[in-house]
């Protein structure tokens, strides 16, 4: 039995009370024959578009709830698993609102940012369900500052071996110290980690003269150590950014869907 | 061409100010280090004491490490011994050098920091900062800000402004108004008002639905009737006119109860349709409306003798011969393939029914559709052969086309008798008699005798009743007969063959219709709603003062 997160929070309870109402509201809506069919302007029409509106002020209100450490209001875990099921439940009552009428204008664009809100938060959810247990700080790893002065001593180390040494040592030493540059790219591309080309390396080895042999064998050692501490620091960048990184769309765009919204509401009565 | 070495010393104090040292040295191999032998002196403690050698050996630049502490790196990499080239980095311990090679002269720059090592807690701690994506991109408020303000603009300020406010369309506009789709004030006069009747009115001119309308609104304030309520705009194509028929039965399911005693019958669909009613005239011309169910009161009521057995019966005695009359030899659709053209007696009678009234005076008829012309027109024939003598026994081609019973003797005319106005009007006022009374009008018409004070000298003292044949039966509904062409009259007309008297109704009931037509969407039969048969209002068309000119119209649009 795996622990509860904020998905499974109590059992999926607010899975279940969103999937309740939207089937609910799903058979009225499916029962209601509107003269002049189903839109926005409908008596459920108007009903879901007010639900609505206020399930994404809530929702919204969750930016405000998460940062209130003394609130009273429920805890955090129980507002995250709500924010996350009721969130996913307007991806069906919107269309509900607007009898699944869309077209090129203001009001398609708000259910627009709203899809691209949602659609991010479920990535920010799985990232969040899926890798925050890889997290080693979590576990008691060590802090990002050890790490890198720890790869830093073993490079220093290294470094060290290779004080008058020929060139082709330095040539090993160069392949195998690869350098400790973080960008954008290095954090959240897998494919930019730190890694050597070990066949090329192996044969650089041979070409070492047979004084140097042991000492190269030592620096290599040092290298291949340091190289895994780099790749686990880029490892854990990586998840850190992944967990952070959808925030950057959902949060601003959730924005820009309130004022999508606001000005939904206001010109369907300023053209009544 | 002797090579030399540069060296540029630039060393900046917290404050701005620099400090610039430069070295030349006219040698083509030169030492930097820390002390010893070195040309170059380098003030730092991670830099050996002979730490490296720049030479130039004829044709390149080259640097060796002279078994320093620290190291030469060249652009990062760790080596012994290296070529070098304009634009690389040459790292002595903490001393980095920028080469500039210009022709003979080899240009080394160091570029020290106010403080020459960074302490290593702040290196890591910026190491450090560079693994968080944070660092890489604005914060999540700065983009929320610029989107909401960027979306204010755009989305809300924008068509605030000005005349544009498409965006804000709630959806596709029908085809009909697509010409003044970028007019949004042409429909929306006032901002948070519903559309308004008189906008609508500005361009169209409707008959309203019912008499009581005005006075049902006025006694219902609370209730809005509105052109937009039932015309929505803004849904394609499928909604400006809907056919929904709960517009209708919404009111008329029960309109026993909404209007009691208004002879509204109540229908909630065509399944429930009541069976059709006519309008039946009494004798004082007063209309009520019968269902045609109800036998003994569902008559024909016009004032016409048509024996439809008789005229339908094979070989009649035609004009040319015998005749075998189709129904289409009265009963011709309109030019809209709609309707029935009215019976004319010139145009379907008169080949057969001739309208003369004496035998003596065969090329003489009297006309038709007025009865008021009839005594004049007998007068006057009378008058020309009793006062003007002209001789009614010369050939005459008219009366020798007159048909004649096959092994009849062609007698000789009867001359008229008598002379003078009095024989004319004696003559006249019997033509007359029989016309009205046995023959000519009497075939097909009633007639009515007037009343004597109303009888003078020289009017007809006859009239004959007003027909009054219904063009439409049914006239609360539309019914094309074009659109049912495929049929032959009689699957509808079931029994017109077997009618002798005018007042048989020969109208199909709703259950003829009911055979193909179906309310909802019943499989197998016509879609038929409220508006397949009735229409809720008349177009009047575009009334003459509201219009204007397309040109200036066309100019005034937004596009």
């Amino acid at each position: 039995m795996s622990q509860e997160t904020f998905l499974n929070y109590r059992r999926f309870k607010w899975l279940w009370i969103t999937a309740a109402a939207l089937v609910v509201l799903t058979i009225i809506y499916a029962v209601d024959r509107p003269i002049g069919g189903r839109n926005g302007g409908t008596a459920v029409g108007y009903t879901y578009g007010t639900l609505a509106a206020l399930g994404i002020v809530w929702l919204m209100a969750f930016g405000l709830r998460k940062r209130s450490y003394r609130s009273s209001l429920g805890t955090l875990e129980g507002w995250l698993a709500a924010h996350v099921w009721i969130g996913l439940g307007l991806l069906l009552l919107v269309p509900l609102h607007s009898g699944f009428s869309f077209s090129c204008n203001v009001h398609t664009l708000a259910y627009l940012l709203m899809v691209v809100t949602i659609v991010t938060g479920i990535w920010g959810a799985a990232n969040y369900s899926t890798l925050s247990a890889r997290i080693s700080a979590h576990r008691g790893g060590a802090k990002d500052e050890l790490v890198v002065e720890r790869i830093q001593d073993l490079s220093d180390q290294a470094e060290q071996l290779c004080r008058g040494k020929s060139e082709a040592f330095l040539k090993l030493y160069n392949e195998f110290c690869v350098p400790f540059k973080p960008s954008l790219g290095w954090i959240l591309l897998r494919s930019r980690q730190p890694k050597v080309d070990a066949s090329a390396a192996s044969g650089m080895l041979s070409g070492v003269a047979e004084g140097e042999r042991a000492d190269a064998v030592s620096m290599i050692g040092l290298l291949d150590q340091r190289l895994d501490m780099l790749r686990s620091l880029a490892e854990q960048a990586r998840i850190r950014a992944l967990l952070r990184v959808w925030l950057y769309v959902h949060v601003p765009v959730s924005f820009a869907l309130c004022v999508a919204l606001v000005v939904h509401i206001f010109s369907v009565f300023y053209l009544w | 061409m002797a090579f030399g070495f540069r060296f540029i010393h630039e060393k900046s104090s917290g404050t701005g100010a620099s400090e610039r040292r430069v070295v030349d040295l006219q040698q083509s191999e030169v030492i930097f280090g820390r002390g010893g032998a070195s040309h170059v002196l380098l003030s730092s403690h991670k830099v050996g004491t002979e730490h490296a050698k720049f030479f130039w050996d004829g044709e390149k630049l080259l640097v060796a490490d002279l078994a320093s502490p620290t190291g030469v790196r060249v652009n990062g990499r760790l080596v012994s011994r290296a070529e070098l080239h304009d634009g690389d980095t040459v790292l002595l311990g903490d001393v980095e050098l920028t080469l500039r090679l210009d022709g003979s002269i080899a240009e080394l720059t160091w570029l020290e920091a106010p403080q020459a090592s960074i302490p290593d807690a702040e290196r890591i701690a910026s190491a450090v900062g560079k693994l968080r994506v944070d660092s890489y991109l604005p914060s999540i408020r700065a983009l929320s800000i610029v989107l909401v303000a960027l979306g204010t603009v755009a989305w809300l300020a924008y068509p605030l402004g000005t005349s544009s406010k498409r965006q804000w369309s709630s959806g596709p506009i029908s085809s009909q108004h697509k010409l003044i789709e970028n007019d949004c004030v042409k429909c929306h006069a006032e901002p948070f008002k519903p559309v308004r009747d008189q906008e609508c009115q500005a361009c169209h001119s409707m008959s309203e639905h019912a008499q009581g309308y005005s006075t049902f609104v006025s006694q219902h304030a609370g209730l809005e009737m509105r052109c937009a309520q039932c015309h929505m705009e803004h849904n394609g194509d499928h909604a400006l006119i809907s056919r929904d028929q709960r517009f209708c039965t919404s009111c008329h399911a029960e309109m026993s109860k909404l209007k009691p005693g208004a002879d509204i019958e109540d229908v909630s669909s065509f399944d429930q349709h009541p069976q059709f009613r006519i309008e039946v005239r009494d004798a004082l011309g007063a209309v009520t409306k019968v269902s045609l169910d109800d036998s003994s009161r569902a008559k024909d009521s016009s004032q016409i003798k048509l024996n439809h057995k008789l005229h339908l019966k094979q070989g009649l005695e035609g004009k040319d011969g015998p005749v075998t009359l189709e129904c289409s030899a009265c009963h011709q659709l309109d030019e809209n393939f709609k309707q029935l053209k009215p019976i004319e007696f010139d145009k379907h009678c008169r080949d057969c029914h001739s309208l003369g009234f004496d035998e003596r005076l065969p090329e003489a008829e009297v006309p038709h559709g007025d009865s008021e012309a009839v005594f004049p027109a007998l007068f006057a024939a009378y008058s020309r052969v009793v006062l003007l003598g002209e001789d009614q026994s010369l050939p005459n081609p008219a009366r020798d086309m007159e048909r004649d019973k096959p092994g009849d003797l062609d007698p000789e005319p009867a001359q008229i008798e008598g002379s003078g106005v009095s024989a004319v009007v004696e003559n006249a006022r019997e033509a007359e008699r029989q016309l009205f009374t046995r023959t000519g009008c009497f075939l097909c018409h009633s007639y009515k005798e007037k009343p004597e004070l109303l009888q003078t000298s020289t009017n007809s003292h006859y009239e004959v009743l007003k027909p009054g044949v219904p063009n439409v039966w049914f006239t609360a509904a539309r019914f094309s007969h074009g659109a049912h062409e495929e049929f032959t009259c009689e699957s509808c007309h079931e029994k017109t063959r077997e009618s002798t008297q005018t007042s048989e109704l020969l109208l199909p009931g709703k259950k003829m219709c009911q055979d193909c037509h179906a309310s909802g969407r019943r499989q197998g039969y016509v879609s038929s709603d409220c508006v397949e048969c009735h229409s809720y209002h008349d177009s009047l068309g575009f009334p003459h003062e509201k219009k204007q000119d397309i040109a200036s119209y066309i100019k005034g649009l937004t596009r």
